[in-house]
């Protein structure tokens, strides 16, 4: 079992997956270490990757100053992971040098679709765990887009 | 009739017994109410040793003293940050303070907000926005 494996199974939006999706994603997913104040996600660009955390710690941010800090291994961010505008609705930024999986969206996207059940589990997993570690962000609306107030 | 056969005639033995049995249970019970009396008022005086506040309250200190110590060259960047804080609103954005802490020039601004956090000194609120943590601040760097 690789570790990428080993933190979805810690991560709790990643617990109803089934194994093969699991080892899929460990094919997709990139190690990066993650340094002190850098960017990883900027409101407004492009969304190509969402991030798995596996030491550090990263604060998720709105342009209105909200923010939450995410430091446990396997924590996620990413909360525009489904919105169709294909871009950062909030900001990440690198507040301790760590390491974090870095996940190609599109890529992902396509890998969880093959099990569309597992998919809406996953969704489920994901709007739980956004409640729990970032309560100021918004339920996925009408439109099936994500947005934080 | 008169003396002891009344008495036998009459279950004067059984109910003697059971008068007896009856005021020494009940001699026994107040002995002992009196003899925890103490512990009564103690608890009066001083609930906080008792029961579940007691346990509680270690809990609380067990989770205190496992939050790290700010060393003696970590202080003072601490003191700067908080600083920094007594011009923001109570409850700050967190973006807000690491971008003021870069524009004033606080040497490290990311390790030093990190032991801030570490420390239970700013602590997020339920709303997106962090707050001082003021006893803490003052337990830890003063």
């Amino acid at each position: 079992m690789g570790q990428m494996t080993g933190l979805l199974d810690k991560a709790d939006i990643f617990k109803s997956c089934d194994p093969t999706i699991k080892e899929k994603l460990e094919k997709i997913a990139e190690k990066r270490v993650i340094y002190e104040g850098e960017d990883l996600a900027i409101e407004g660009q492009e969304s190509l990757f969402f991030f798995l955390l596996i030491s550090g710690r990263i604060m998720v941010s709105t342009k209105e100053g909200k923010a939450a800090v995410l430091q446990n291994p396997g924590d996620f961010a990413g909360f525009e992971l489904f919105s169709t505008q294909e871009k950062y609705i909030s900001n990440v930024k690198s507040i301790k040098e760590g390491e974090a999986f870095f996940i190609n969206r599109h890529k992902f996207i396509e890998v969880i679709q093959e099990d569309p059940l597992m998919a809406e589990d996953f969704m489920k997993e994901c709007e739980a765990y956004i409640s729990r570690t970032a309560p100021f962000v918004d339920r996925l609306d009408g439109s099936g887009v994500k947005s934080i107030n | 009739m008169y003396g002891l056969d009344a008495i036998s005639a009459n279950n004067g033995w059984s109910i003697a017994a059971v008068g007896i049995i009856i005021v020494f249970s009940g001699l026994v019970i107040l002995a002992f109410v009196i003899s925890q009396l103490h512990k009564v008022l103690a608890f009066i005086e001083n609930p906080d040793r008792f029961g579940f506040l007691s346990r509680k309250k270690s809990i609380d200190e067990t989770k205190e003293s496992a939050l790290p110590v700010l060393t003696k060259k970590q202080k003072e960047p601490a003191r700067q940050l908080c600083l920094i804080l007594d011009t923001m609103e109570d409850h700050f954005p967190l973006p807000k303070l690491i971008r003021m802490a870069e524009v004033s020039g606080l040497d490290q601004p990311y390790e030093n907000l990190n032991n801030l956090l570490d420390t239970g000194i700013i602590e997020p609120d339920s709303d997106g926005f962090f707050l001082l943590n003021k006893d803490r601040f003052k337990k830890m760097v003063s």
